[in-house]
């Protein structure tokens, strides 16, 4: 993490929360009365995208604190449900979606543990299955060596048993959460890849060793695990390689440890191709061959993500049958064909991971 | 304000004919017969203007009527409007606007105009500018396009002179290596192509290239490329459309070998001419469609029998399973 500048919302009062972050980064914050200084002085970078990798913005969250994960039209959404406690990475992966998302992207760190407090005994509180995750607009763990937030809501989670709280990441931040009473109420997720693809395309994030080897300690803590291949990229000898994955997490981790595991291909909005070839030149990644899909995302031409599909699935089953396996933003073609079924009904797939959710982490089964 | 000039006789031979610097307009060979009877008959109607530079005089509008006036014998002066020295830029917008507010201007001129004016200003002044020059509002990013596309090696620029090399393509081409720019160029000297078909060759080609991290002449000269460029043809458009299709067969390989598959199987399909088939673009959906036209009770009776029976074709199966 390279943080050369804070700003903060003057509005916000001094908490154990705020000193926390500060004296962890030890810079001096600059008191905004409104976003548009931060907007304004990273619009004036020349590379805005990478310059707001190092500007820290801490506010307040001033919009839905928990929101329906927003799914993508014309292919099945596993209706997961997003805690929304920032914004944007100090990772710098080459395809990252949030580059063209936000504009312009900007780090923000959202204070309040007595909002996401509030929130969360709302959601507690239901009778029904929640898969809550912090992973959609940033990487669940980059703050957790400067903050208290990940310590929270696992403490927050594990004292609960409707709700599923699933860590996304590509780090290896783990340290202060190992002893912690999680109760079974966390699940810890990796985003994996190639060592070729994190080499070339996923900067500034840990080896797939170190994530695999993190996992490892997690299990050995009893944390639940989860693994998500995606974006999956195509490329000459990809296959292989994604076997050798698969092989890697199965030497490191249980598969009775293992929630779930996802898979999406890459998929873009046009938009970020331009942002792509700007940032990091060397990249190929989006000169695979896509075709705008039906949701207008440009995504791998369908027999080729199906092709890929099958032979990990068909690994992973024989490592691990009862693993649940899904895919993410795919249609009934490709589950079909790659699965051998379709979760057809309206909230199917939701349901089966519910499932799984409950018997991994002694959710409230009556909630099913 | 704009700077004082006075309309004087000036001697033909004080008039630098030969000096272009403020032409936008292609320097054609054309007949100027008719105007030098035109001018002869009713006269100068708009006087040209030159500039006042170096004891000489430089044409900035009028290059073809002080060209006709040469030819009438006789004749050794006309009136001019003359720009003093000190008016260098007034002169270029001058020269601009004399042709944007007659029409609007080719690619190529826009080009040229925005190249002689950053001589005398950049491009943020140039947008202020730009309503008395170009008749039309232009912003300064786009302006730095057009001086980057000024920048363009003359065959590029000789290429959108003859309309074979659009403005947006033009745009693309001058964000590529001089290695890809030379093939490009090469390409599109040899074919004809709407700017749609230029930027999808453009995009193929330096796909590829980057891709499969190949030279840019590894590429051009490539025997499929070669066959298509070298295509016995007098139809630059046919030759366009072959080069488009082998480049975007080495882009999307798979993709178009599918679709070529599938275009077989639906023309075994559809041979007998009475259905007609609508494929899911991309093949991404799995909604296929197919119609058949009908005039009496019987031909549907007849085509919904055909029909049953495709169900078990086999090109039938391999399009749906592609």
């Amino acid at each position: 993490m390279k943080i050369n500048r804070i700003f903060m919302d003057r509005n916000l009062d001094s908490c154990r929360e705020i000193d926390h972050i500060l004296s962890r980064l030890d810079i001096a914050p600059e008191p905004v009365v409104s976003p548009r200084t931060v907007y304004d002085t990273i619009n004036q970078c020349d590379d805005p995208v990478g310059a707001s990798k190092s500007i820290l913005y801490i506010t307040k969250n001033k919009g839905a604190v928990v929101r329906p994960c927003p799914g993508t039209s014309h292919y099945t959404c596993c209706d997961y449900t997003i805690l929304h406690t920032g914004t944007f990475c100090t990772m710098d992966c080459s395809y990252c979606i949030l580059q063209a998302y936000f504009h312009p992207p900007v780090l923000q760190y959202f204070v309040g543990f007595d909002l996401l407090e509030h929130q969360l005994a709302q959601v507690f509180s239901r009778n029904k299955i929640f898969r809550i995750g912090t992973g959609e607009y940033t990487d669940s763990l980059i703050w957790e060596p400067v903050t208290l937030s990940p310590q929270f809501l696992v403490n927050t989670f594990a004292r609960q048993c409707n709700s599923l709280l699933e860590l996304k990441t590509k780090t290896v931040n783990v340290q202060s959460l190992l002893d912690l009473d999680h109760n079974g109420k966390t699940v810890l997720a990796w985003s994996v890849n190639t060592p070729a693809i994190i080499k070339s395309e996923e900067k500034d994030t840990a080896a797939l060793q170190s994530r695999l080897e993190t996992a490892r300690r997690c299990e050995a803590k009893g944390y639940k695990l989860a693994f998500h291949f995606d974006p999956l990229v195509l490329y000459e000898g990809c296959e292989t390689d994604y076997e050798q994955v698969i092989h890697d997490i199965f030497s490191h981790v249980r598969p009775d440890s293992i929630v779930w595991i996802s898979m999406g291909s890459f998929r873009f909005m046009p938009s970020l191709k331009q942002i792509i070839e700007k940032r990091f030149a060397s990249s190929t990644i989006c000169y695979g061959e896509f075709i705008p899909g039906l949701d207008s995302k440009m995504r791998y031409f369908k027999p080729l993500r199906i092709r890929l599909y099958q032979r990990l699935i068909h690994l992973i089953k024989e490592y691990a049958p009862s693993v649940l396996v899904y895919f993410c933003m795919e249609d009934r073609e490709v589950w079909e064909k790659s699965m051998g079924f379709f979760p057809d009904e309206k909230g199917e797939l939701g349901h089966l991971l519910d499932r799984a959710a409950v018997s991994h982490c002694r959710l409230n089964p009556d909630l099913l | 304000m704009a700077p004082s000039s006075r309309f004087h006789d000036v001697f033909l031979a004080d008039i630098r004919q030969d000096d272009t610097r403020f032409q936008i307009t292609k320097q054609e060979t054309d007949d100027i017969e008719y105007l030098a009877c035109s001018i002869m008959e009713t006269g100068l109607i708009c006087p040209p203007t030159v500039w006042s530079c170096d004891n000489a005089y430089i044409p900035v509008t009028g290059f073809k009527r002080i060209q006709a006036v040469h030819t009438l014998p006789g004749v050794q002066s006309l009136v001019c409007r003359i720009m003093p020295a000190d008016a260098g830029a007034a002169c270029a917008v001058q020269a601009v606007a004399d042709n944007a507010f007659a029409r609007e201007l080719t690619p190529a001129e826009q080009v040229r105009a925005v190249h002689l004016l950053s001589r005398f200003m950049d491009p943020e002044q140039m947008a202020q500018q730009s309503k008395f020059a170009f008749n039309r509002q232009l912003n300064p990013k786009f302006i730095t396009a057009l001086l980057a596309v000024s920048a363009l090696p003359q065959k590029a620029i000789a290429l959108l002179e003859k309309g074979l090399l659009g403005l947006k393509p033009a745009r693309r081409l001058t964000g590529c290596s001089r290695q890809t720019l030379d093939a490009l160029v090469e390409i599109f000297s040899q074919i004809k192509a709407s700017s749609g078909k230029q930027l999808d060759i453009i995009t193929c080609f330096t796909e590829v290239c980057k891709k499969e991290n190949i030279a840019s002449d590894t590429l051009f000269y490539e025997p499929g490329l070669q066959a298509a460029l070298n295509l016995d043809t007098a139809d630059p458009g046919r030759k366009a459309d072959q080069v488009r299709q082998y480049l975007t067969r080495r882009r999307f390989p798979v993709l178009e070998h599918t679709r070529q598959q599938i275009k077989s199987c639906i023309d075994r399909l559809q041979a007998g001419g009475d259905f007609r088939f609508i494929l899911p673009e991309n093949f991404e959906s799995t909604t296929y469609g197919v119609s058949f036209a009908f005039t009496t009770v019987d031909e549907f009776k007849q085509r919904a029998r055909t029909l049953t029976s495709m169900a078990d074709d086999p090109d039938l199966q391999a399009v749906l399973q592609r």
